[in-house]
C-alpha cells in the first residue's frame, strides 16, 4: 500500500495513458484496414474514370477494343507499386478474354455496392468474389458503350494496407521517447491538477481556529463535490465549538458555585480561629479544619485550571523570564525550608525564556516542591536549564525516597499518586495528586513538552521545554 | 473608613461587614449591581468594594457607569472568576485592585487602606504597630533599641503580620500571602523565618517583660500583638 495520496494518483493516471496506448495501437490496426481499402477504390476509380474519359476522346474506329483493354490495363497496373502477374484484369462486358470467362461467370451472381458516395462520378459500382481461393475486387465501370469491369486479387490491396501500417509503425517508433516524455508530463500535471483543490481545502482547514467563534470554511469557495465534505466538517466544527463553551461556562459556574460557600467557610472560621481564647482545644481543632479548608480551596483551584486547560481555555500571558533569578530566588527560600539538602544549579545568565510569569511560577513551585517533599532527608536536587534548537530545556533533578519502578509518565495523570517508598517507615506525603497534572498541562499551553525519567541511584529527572525569548 | 460593599451573597457580605467593623471601617451594604451604583453616584466613600457576579446590573457595568461620572473613588474587584481576561476587562474599565474569591478578609482591608492611601498619595513611608518601626524604603526594622537590615522575605512576613495587628495567621495564609505558593511545602519555613525575625530583634539585655510583639499561638499560627 503507498501512503502518499499524490503518489497514488500519479500511478493511476499514468497506467491510464499507458492502457489508453496499448488500446488505441490495437484498434488502429483493426479500424484503419477499412477506410484505407475504401481509399484505395477511390484512387482506382478515379484512375479507372480517367482511362474512360481518355477512351472517349481518342477515335475509337482506330483501335480495336482488345487493345483499349490493354492500354487501360497497363495505364492502371502502373499505380500499383508491387503488382504481380494476373493480379489485375480488364475486361469490357461484351469481351472478356479466355483467363477471365471464370471471373465473369462469378460476377453473375455478385451483390454490387454503390461506390458513388466516395466518388463524385456516378456509376460505380463495387463487388467482392472468391476466385481460387482468393478474394478478388471488381469494380464496374458504366460511360463506355458498354460496362468495364476492373478486378482487382485484394492481397495486392492488402499488401499496400500493411506498406501504409508499416510507414506508421516507423512514425511512432521516432515518436516514442517523445511520447514517453509527453505522457509523464501529462501524468504530472494531471496529479498536480487533481490534488490542488484537496490541498486548497486541507489549507483552509488547517486555518479555522477553534477558539474564533464564526469561522467557518465557505461552501462556495469549493467544487460541487466537495459541499457535503464541508458542511460535515463546518457541522463538526460547531459542535466542537458548543462544547467547548459548555466547558469553560461549566468551568466558571463551577468555580462560582464552589468559591462562594468556600469563601464564606473559611471566612467565619478565620473569624472563630480568632475568637477562641488561645491555646485552647477549640482553637486548635478549627484551625486543623481550617487547614482542610485551605486544601479544598487548593484542590477546586487546581481543577478549575484543569477544565479550563481541557478546554482549551488556559489564557496565556506570556512575558519574559530570567530564569536564573527566579530559581535563585526560589532555591534560596527552599534552603531555608530544608537546610539539610543539599541544591545545586547550573543555569546561564542570560537565558530568557518566553512564558506566562504565574503559571511558569506555579510549575517550578510545584517542581521543585516535590524534588524537596520525596526526597532523602540529606538529598540532593539539581536544578539545570539549557539552549537546544531554539528550545530552553529546564530540568529538575533530585534524589528520592520513591522506589523507580513505576515512575513513569503516569505521574502526570490526575489523581494519580506513585505510593511506593525505599523506606516503608516514610509518613504518608500529603498530596492531591493534581500537581502535576498541572505542570503537564500548564507546558503543553505553552506548546512545550514535558517528561520524567529515573536514573540509578535514586535519581528522577523532569525536564520541559519553553519557548526561547 | 467609610465603604461601600456591592455583593449579592448575604453571607459573604455578612462576614466582610465583620471583619471591616472589627478594623472600625463603616460598611455600608448593596445587594444588587443597580442599588449600588446609585448609592455610589449619591454618597461620598473612601474605597468602593465590588462583586462581577450581581443581579439587576452587572459589575463591570457599575464598575464603567461609576468611572462614566467622574467618580475617582478607589474601587476593589471581588469575584470568583480569576480569568486573565476577567482581571484585565476589570483593570481596564477602571478598577484599582482585583481579589478572587476565596479571599481572606486581612489581604482585603491590606489592599483597600493600600489602594486609598495610594490615591490620597500618602504612602507612608514607615509603619508602626506596637512600638515596632518598619521602613518600607530600606527595609529597616527598629524595635527598643535593636536596629536591624531585613531581607526580602523577613520584611514581607513583618509587614504581613504588622498590617493587621491581633489577627491570627495560619502559616498556609503567610505562605500564600509572603511566598505566593499555594500549596502546603511540607517545611516549616514560616515558622524557621519568624524565629529569624525574633533572633534578629531581640538580645540578652532585653528585660523579661519585654516581649517581642509576634506570638506564637501553638498549632495554629502566628498573631502580631495589638497594645
Amino acid at each position: 500500500m503507498i501512503q502518499s495520496f499524490r503518489l497514488n494518483v500519479f500511478l493511476g493516471v499514468l497506467a491510464c495513458m499507458l492502457i489508453f496506448a496499448v488500446a488505441t495501437r490495437i484498434m488502429v490496426r483493426q479500424v484503419s484496414e477499412g477506410p484505407i481499402l475504401l481509399y484505395q477504390y477511390e484512387t482506382l476509380s478515379k484512375h479507372i474514370d480517367n482511362e474512360i474519359e481518355e477512351l472517349k476522346q481518342s477515335p475509337q474506329n482506330k483501335i480495336d477494343v482488345a487493345s483499349q483493354v490493354q492500354i487501360v490495363q497497363y495505364n492502371l497496373g502502373k499505380s500499383f507499386a508491387d503488382l504481380r502477374p494476373n493480379e489485375l484484369q480488364v475486361w469490357m462486358a461484351s469481351s472478356p478474354s479466355q483467363g477471365q470467362n471464370q471471373l465473369v461467370g462469378l460476377i453473375e451472381n455478385a451483390s454490387w455496392r454503390d461506390l458513388s458516395f466516395t466518388i463524385e462520378k456516378p456509376g460505380m459500382t463495387l463487388a467482392e468474389i472468391s476466385y481460387q481461393g482468393e478474394t478478388w475486387s471488381v469494380l464496374r465501370a458504366s460511360g463506355l458503350q458498354e460496362d468495364m469491369f476492373v478486378a482487382v486479387n485484394k492481397n495486392l490491396l492488402l499488401r499496400s494496407v500493411s506498406t501504409i501500417m508499416s510507414t506508421r509503425e516507423a512514425v511512432v517508433k521516432n515518436l516514442w521517447p517523445l511520447l514517453i516524455v509527453f505522457a509523464l508530463v501529462a501524468t504530472l500535471f494531471m496529479s498536480y491538477w487533481a490534488l490542488k483543490p484537496i490541498m486548497r481545502l486541507q489549507q483552509s482547514f488547517t486555518k479555522v481556529q477553534l477558539g474564533s467563534p464564526n469561522e467557518r470554511i465557505s461552501e462556495a469557495h469549493f467544487f460541487r463535490e466537495f459541499r457535503d465534505f464541508i458542511r460535515y466538517f463546518n457541522d463538526l466544527i460547531d459542535h466542537l465549538r458548543t462544547s467547548y463553551k459548555q466547558a469553560a461556562r461549566f468551568s466558571s459556574d463551577a468555580a462560582h458555585e464552589l468559591r462562594t460557600p468556600l469563601t464564606i467557610i473559611r471566612g467565619h472560621l478565620h473569624r472563630l480561629v480568632n475568637e477562641s481564647s488561645d491555646g485552647s482545644k477549640l482553637q486548635l481543632e478549627l484551625s486543623l479544619v481550617a487547614e482542610e479548608v485551605e486544601r479544598l480551596i487548593s484542590i477546586s483551584n487546581k481543577l478549575l485550571m484543569l477544565s479550563l486547560a481541557d478546554a482549551g481555555g488556559i489564557k496565556l500571558d506570556k512575558q519574559e523570564i530570567k530564569l536564573l533569578d527566579l530559581v535563585g530566588e526560589m532555591v534560596e527560600d527552599l534552603k531555608l525550608f530544608n537546610p539539610d539538602i543539599d541544591f545545586d544549579f547550573e543555569i546561564p545568565s542570560n537565558l530568557r525564556l518566553k512564558a506566562d510569569a504565574d503559571l511558569f511560577y506555579q510549575l517550578l513551585t510545584n517542581l521543585m516542591g516535590n524534588a524537596v517533599k520525596y526526597n532523602h532527608p540529606q538529598g540532593q536536587v539539581k536544578c539545570s536549564a539549557e539552549l537546544r534548537n531554539d528550545q530552553v530545556w529546564v530540568t529538575v533533578a533530585n534524589t528520592t525516597s520513591l522506589t523507580l519502578e513505576g515512575l513513569d509518565h503516569r505521574v502526570f495523570e490526575r489523581f494519580y499518586r506513585h505510593r511506593q517508598s525505599v523506606n516503608q517507615n516514610l509518613s504518608e506525603k500529603p498530596g492531591d495528586g493534581l500537581g502535576l497534572s498541572l505542570c503537564r498541562e500548564i507546558v503543553l499551553a505553552h506548546g512545550g513538552q514535558i517528561e520524567i525519567k529515573t536514573e540509578p541511584e535514586q535519581w528522577v529527572k523532569i525536564r520541559s521545554s519553553w519557548e526561547v525569548a | 473608613m467609610n465603604i461601600l460593599l456591592i455583593e449579592d451573597e448575604q453571607r459573604i457580605a455578612d462576614f466582610i461587614v465583620a471583619g471591616f467593623t472589627d478594623v472600625g471601617f463603616t460598611t455600608h451594604w448593596e445587594q444588587d449591581g443597580f442599588r449600588g451604583l446609585n448609592t455610589a453616584l449619591i454618597k461620598n466613600f473612601d474605597a468602593i468594594v465590588l462583586d462581577l457576579t450581581l443581579p439587576m446590573m452587572d459589575g463591570l457595568t457599575v464598575l464603567a457607569e461609576i468611572r462614566r461620572k467622574n467618580l475617582a473613588t478607589p474601587i476593589i474587584i471581588l469575584s470568583a472568576r480569576t480569568d486573565l481576561t476577567d482581571r484585565l476587562q476589570g483593570f481596564e474599565k477602571g478598577a484599582d485592585d482585583y481579589l478572587a474569591k476565596p479571599f481572606f478578609i486581612e489581604e482585603l482591608i491590606i489592599r483597600i487602606k493600600t489602594v486609598v492611601s495610594r490615591k490620597q498619595g500618602s504612602v507612608e513611608k514607615t509603619m508602626v504597630q506596637s512600638g515596632l518601626t518598619l521602613d518600607r524604603f530600606t527595609r529597616v526594622a527598629h524595635w527598643k533599641n535593636i536596629k536591624v537590615n531585613l531581607t526580602q522575605r523577613e520584611y514581607l512576613l513583618l509587614e504581613c503580620l504588622m498590617l493587621s495587628p491581633g489577627q491570627i495567621f495560619s502559616r498556609q495564609q503567610i505562605l500564600k500571602q509572603v511566598w505566593q505558593i499555594d500549596f502546603d511545602p511540607g517545611t516549616n519555613v514560616v515558622d524557621v523565618c519568624v524565629q529569624r525575625l525574633r533572633k534578629k530583634l531581640t538580645d540578652d539585655k532585653m528585660p523579661e517583660g519585654e516581649q517581642f510583639p509576634i506570638e506564637t499561638i501553638r498549632g495554629v499560627g502566628y498573631r502580631f500583638n495589638n497594645y
